[in-house]
């Protein structure tokens, strides 16, 4: 089950974004970070079920906090939402433990869609 | 002008404007990255709102921190109009060409002077670049806009050689900054693009609807 949302974006407008695409018949508690440092350390406080993660951030990138956040839990749910679409950069972040990619700016399904695996991975995970 | 031109955008305009400009220079490094097989790491860009006056200013202190530069610079004309520049230092255009540099390309140089191939190279380059950036800043504003042949600038550029008639004093003149490094290679540059808004209603209606059609309002 999916409760608490994590989103970590230094843009205000795509946390909103976000947030407005996520569906709201489900009771879910979100959270917001602007940079990947603090994203890292809401993510330490919070356990977030899913964190949706922008890479080219001020203070610390994606790609660190993701290194980070993996390193405290291999199995932490992270969906990135980026406008970096090169494939090395889907490669790497995918290498790195992310669940999946998104480019920006992503449509209502891609997000819901989204969700649907993440949710279908965490009980994946928990049946183990 | 009126003195508060810098707060014509409200912050987040601003935010929005910028998060349009971040997918656009994505667009540019996946291009890139494409075409030529070079990772491009991106960082996060500025936005700055001057006055027409301030422009020629502001170029020549962006593009006069390092001597021998190589720069590209291309118009663009739409709803949305301006220039776009990509600088390069001349050493990191030396190093680009080099990467780029294939056996079968050697014969060429019997014909081409090195630096006529250096030239080409890097104008290339930034016409994709400029580009593909321009074009999916414009695409999501819902604008079309068409544009002049990259100029190749070696050396120094003034900002007294930008057409008069770009800038006006009737319109703003919204600056967009990003750095871009090539990974593993040492070289870096930064494209920047001064658009000129005759219509800030439009460019204002723009946003509003990038931000609905995302569903950030």
């Amino acid at each position: 089950m999916i409760k608490k949302i994590l989103i970590v974006d230094d843009s205000v407008v795509a946390r909103m974004g976000l947030k407005k695409a996520i569906p709201q018949n489900a009771s879910y508690e979100f959270y917001e970070a602007c940079d990947g440092a603090s994203g890292l350390e809401q993510f330490k406080m919070i356990t977030p079920d899913v964190t949706f993660l922008d890479l080219t951030m001020p203070v610390m990138t994606g790609f660190q906090a993701l290194d980070e956040i993996k390193k405290i839990d291999k199995n932490a749910v992270v969906i990135v939402v980026t406008a970096d679409i090169q494939k090395k950069t889907v490669d790497r972040v995918l290498e790195a433990g992310a669940l999946l990619v998104i480019s920006k700016p992503p449509s209502l399904k891609e997000i819901s869609d989204a969700l649907e695996k993440a949710r279908k991975f965490k009980e994946g995970m928990m049946k183990r | 002008m009126n003195p508060g031109y810098r707060d014509i955008l409200t912050e987040l305009e601003k935010d929005a404007f910028k998060e349009i400009i971040n997918i656009a220079f994505g667009k540019a490094a996946a291009s890139l990255a494409d075409i030529i097989g070079l990772y491009v790491i991106l960082s996060v860009p500025k936005v700055e709102v001057l006055q027409p006056d301030e422009i020629q200013h502001f170029i020549e202190r962006e593009l006069n921190e390092t001597k021998g530069l190589n720069i590209i610079e291309q118009y663009y004309m739409g709803k949305i109009r301006g220039a776009a520049f990509l600088v390069l230092s001349y050493e990191n255009s030396k190093q680009l060409l080099s990467l780029l540099e294939k056996d079968e390309s050697k014969d060429s140089f019997n014909f081409f002077s090195i630096a006529m191939l250096e030239q080409e190279t890097v104008t290339e380059i930034g016409n994709i670049i400029i580009g593909a950036c321009v074009s999916k800043m414009a695409e999501l504003l819902k604008d079309f806009v068409t544009y002049t042949p990259p100029r190749f600038i070696g050396g120094k550029f003034s900002g007294r050689d930008l057409p008069p008639k770009l800038f006006d004093k009737e319109t703003y003149a919204i600056v967009l900054k990003t750095i871009f490094q090539f990974e593993n290679k040492n070289i870096s540059g930064f494209l920047f693009l001064v658009n000129s808004v005759e219509s800030l209603d439009w460019l204002k209606k723009a946003i509003h609807d990038y931000m609905q059609h995302y569903g950030y309002e």
